[in-house]
């Protein structure tokens, strides 16, 4: 029997990488009690998948790992049986049975859509009682990037993109130089409207007043994988900006394949 | 729960102590962040007493320490305690931290450990000293207990190397000698009353600790010293100070709780398993094994209570592997009940076992093979030393009959590689006995191409030597044994790879020993007395951290920091100490007498061998806990 877990990662949990969130995992779920199925050989491993690994420093609200077990298992049961045993920061979002003719997440994923932010200091959090507070003033402010408005950035999608025939880039790989046009890997790329889809007033939620927020849907998968991060880096000098390190934030909205349509519908 | 907004989901729920950008530079963030599956959460607004919890080595290291879990464990069942855990910054992030004044934080709060009312640091091994310096530098605490005002935590040391406190007696406030586990109650108990009651003050506070067993303040004794640099008189300044401090030992170990429910790392511990302690303590008597000494009586954990554990232990965190924690597994009454009931247990459950410290014999082959890849592992003999001089000297009761037999039958058994751990340096060690390890060696794989025919042989067999140089330890028999300069040690290590390579078997063979100087400076702070706490400062202030990694070992910041304190190594490690001298540790009493242990000396170079407890009492003193082998 073959599962799909739905799951965000989100909060500190940003800052565990993927090999450690797979050994959480793999604890998590043997605690829960979920039926794992194991490899054969000398060293069995439990046959667990992941969508697509979550860069260090990278939030999100749609991973996608895949079990397999040795015998059917309440959906319901599972997903409530597995919060159980997840952390600040880690939640099971879903618990869906997969058919037999599904290909595994890892190689069904085809499209990821992504927020790319400029963070801002200082951060929010909740405290240990579950206050909302604005945390000490250390931290520089990205005060740069404040000057350059929605409307600049919007305006500048449409050249660097929208009204663009190519992007050809250079990406560099361990052997060689590779030339890439990103044009066809890039589904989407715009501002969001921060006034409608987001918090307008971070003084009451206490969450963040985001000053622009970027929405792209990417090539993602083993053949044509395009990270966030390397959009970014191309769209904003074109601009004539560099940003920081660790300047800018990355939030994984969700991760995509394509049905039967050709369609991309969430994994 | 709901599912996180993109807002939400890009705040942090836990407040961090490190900010976004340092968490993102450094190696590993996730040591810094606490929020671990299993780790203690609890309100300080409810609690009485903030504790932090250190062991001053990096976290995967630090994580993987039982007696820290158990104490966590046992503390935080307090419902007046919150006691959190600190490790030592990895280097990336203690150089951010100093440069940015960022104050060291225990993980759970990410708060501040210098608001907190105790710091305990475990102290496992001699290098870690500067380590012990830079954890109270990153906390922003004065590194000299006398400097550190009332509203500082008061600084507790722990661990094996608390059996010689001295060299960092500047630095405590507190040692506590033996089981952690026992008084903590009632030390915990009287702060809370003094806190209360408003009767505390630091000093008020540690004159009454030290009537607690166990409890010893180092500021409170006075050292004279002899023109020859030896100890003339080591006695405590108040009459209220007890002159001998006696180690604390638990006589019952089932009756003490364990923690079942440990923290469970993100970022993978050096020791990634469960941890099942099945005893405590070693019935064989080594002469050079502090941890055979100080931790008798040899007291075992009854079977029932082991299942009862690893089974919790396997609910509780999901772990794929248990192994077993004691200094001879091999020693437990019950061993083939418990490793039956284990294999039963954890092959249903796609659990692996790892089953250090076994004797090699039919039995323990034959486990191994249940529960082992035979191709990819390997079997361990420790004989210590190449002759049976030596081992006789020792104490260490392994014979050539022992090891070709546990080796022939390892052979049979389809296993080709085998690792060899043995000593160099011991007292009485002539170049005959440091040839006689590769002799050993040699005639180890020439029993393979004895015992295995050509055609069920797997390549060449494989004989791992491996060598460290002898360091004496506190209440050893060896205490009273001289260490050698650097350049003999070298010298031996040569002389046994010189050796080897001449031998018929050469080609199976390898060998490799540890740095020599290390050892040097780890045998003068065994045996090192308060006068050393300058130069651990002094080398601390030059940059010395993190000396048990050798890439950050630097013997010659040492060597300066001995002559800007004037004080010689030598002295410490070179000399031979006579019968009667008092040693900086003499005033703990570990229950083994000095004349026990001077009795055994004698009998080490007389060659002389003594039975393991079980065989027959020694009279080592530990009888008076009336406890384990000694009330059997």
């Amino acid at each position: 029997m073959r599962y799909r877990i739905r799951f965000a990662k989100y909060g500190v949990m940003r800052y565990v990488g993927h090999l450690d969130l797979m050994r959480f995992f793999q604890k998590a779920l043997n605690r829960a009690k979920v039926p794992l199925s194991y490899s054969k050989g000398y060293h069995p491993h439990p046959l667990i998948s992941f969508a697509a690994p979550l860069s260090v420093g990278v939030t999100s609200g749609g991973e996608y790992m895949d079990i397999v077990t040795e015998e059917p298992i309440d959906a319901k049961n599972t997903l409530d049986a597995l919060n159980a045993q997840m952390v600040d920061g880690m939640l099971i979002v879903s618990v869906k049975e997969l058919s037999d003719k599904a290909k595994n997440a890892m190689a069904a994923v085809e499209a990821a859509a992504y927020y790319v932010y400029f963070k801002e200091y200082p951060f929010v959090r909740n405290d240990i009682s579950g206050n909302m507070s604005i945390l000490s003033e250390d931290g520089s402010s990205p005060a740069e990037l404040k000057k350059y408005d929605t409307d600049a950035f919007r305006e500048q999608i449409r050249t660097f993109y929208t009204n663009a025939d190519s992007i050809y880039i250079t990406k560099q790989t361990k052997k060689s130089e590779r030339k890439i046009d990103l044009k066809p890997l890039i589904y989407d790329f715009h501002v969001e409207d921060t006034t409608s889809s987001f918090s307008e007033n971070a003084e009451q939620t206490g969450l963040p007043d985001i000053n622009v927020v970027f929405y792209m849907l990417l090539s993602t998968g083993s053949t044509d994988n395009i990270k966030p991060e390397l959009v970014m880096e191309h769209f904003l000098s074109s601009m004539g900006i560099t940003p920081d390190a660790y300047q800018l934030g990355i939030h994984r909205v969700d991760m995509y394949r394509r049905d039967e349509k050709n369609e991309l519908v969430s994994l | 729960m709901m599912e996180p907004s993109f807002l939400e989901s890009i705040c942090n729920t836990r407040k961090l102590a490190l900010r976004d950008d340092i968490l993102l530079s450094v190696e590993k963030a996730a040591r810094y962040i606490g929020n671990e599956f299993g780790a203690v959460m609890k309100d300080k607004n409810e609690v009485a007493i903030r504790y932090a919890m250190c062991f001053p080595d990096v976290y995967e290291i630090g994580m993987s320490h039982l007696g820290i879990q158990i104490l966590y464990d046992m503390f935080n069942r307090r419902p007046d305690v919150w006691c959190e855990r600190v490790y030592s910054p990895w280097t990336d992030a203690a150089e951010v931290m100093k440069r940015e004044g960022t104050p060291l934080f225990a993980l759970e709060s990410q708060e501040p450990i210098r608001t907190f009312d105790f710091l305990g640091m475990t102290l496992q091994y001699e290098m870690c000293y500067t380590n012990v310096l830079q954890v109270l530098d990153l906390a922003q605490l004065p590194l000299l207990a006398k400097d550190r005002g009332e509203d500082d935590p008061i600084v507790i040391g722990g661990g094996p190397c608390t059996y010689n406190p001295e060299p960092l007696a500047d630095f405590f406030d507190l040692f506590f000698i033996g089981e952690g586990e026992a008084h903590y109650d009632e030390f915990f108990d009287l702060y809370r009353k003094m806190r209360t009651e408003n009767t505390y003050s630091k000093d008020a506070f540690l004159h009454a600790a030290a009537q607690i067993p166990g409890f010893y303040v180092p500021a409170f004794y006075e050292t004279t010293y002899h023109a020859d640099g030896t100890i003339a008189s080591f006695v405590p300044k108040f009459s209220d100070i007890p002159a001998t401090v006696k180690r604390q030992v638990i006589t019952v170990l089932d009756a003490s709780p364990y923690p079942t429910k440990p923290v469970l790392p993100f970022v993978q511990a050096t020791q990634d398993r469960m941890v099942l302690e099945i005893m405590r303590g070693c019935i064989r008597g080594c002469r050079f094994c502090q941890a055979g000494m100080i931790y008798r009586p040899n007291r075992e954990k009854s079977l029932d209570i082991l299942k009862k554990y690893a089974l919790e232990l396997i609910e509780a965190t999901g772990h794929h592997e248990i192994s077993l924690s004691s200094l001879s597994s091999s020693d437990y009454t019950r061993l083939p009940e418990l490793i039956d009931f284990l294999i039963d247990e954890c092959g249903k459950r796609h659990i692996n076992i790892s089953l250090p410290s076994l004797r090699i014999d039919a039995f323990s082959l034959d486990v191994m093979k249940k529960v082992q890849d035979v191709k990819k592992t390997s079997i361990t003999f420790a004989p210590e030393a190449g002759s049976q001089k030596m081992r006789n000297i020792i104490n260490k009761g392994l014979t050539e009959e022992d090891i070709f037999g546990g080796a022939a039958l390892a052979f049979e058994g389809g296993w080709n590689k085998i690792k060899l751990y043995f000593m160099l340096g011991l007292p009485e060690e002539t170049d005959e006995d440091v040839t006689a390890i590769p002799r050993l060696a040699n005639e180890i794989a020439a029993l393979y191409y004895d015992t295995v025919p050509k055609e069920k042989r797997n390549g060449r067999c494989n004989i791992n030597i491996s060598t460290s140089f002898f360091v004496p330890k506190p209440f050893t028999p060896l205490q009273w044994a001289r260490m050698y300069p650097q350049e003999e040690y070298l010298r031996r290590a040569h002389l046994l790879k010189e050796t080897m390579q001449g031998l018929l078997n050469h080609k199976s063979l390898s060998y490799q020993y540890h740095q020599a100087d290390a050892t040097i400076l780890e045998g003068v702070f065994a045996r090192g007395d308060r006068r050393l706490g300058r130069v651990i400062l002094t080398a601390y202030k030059a940059g010395a951290t993190f000396d048990a990694w050798s890439e950050y070992f630097d013997m010659n910041r040492w060597m300066d920091a001995f002559k800007e304190c004037g004080i010689d190594p030598d002295f410490y490690i070179m000399r031979d100490r006579g019968e009667d001298e008092i040693f900086p540790w003499d005033f703990i009493d570990t229950g083994i007498t000095k004349r026990f242990l001077l009795r055994e000396w004698q009998q080490a170079k007389e060659g002389v061998v003594t039975p393991n407890c079980r065989s027959r009492c020694s009279g080592c003193g530990c009888s008076a806990f009336e406890s384990g082998v000694c009330v059997r």
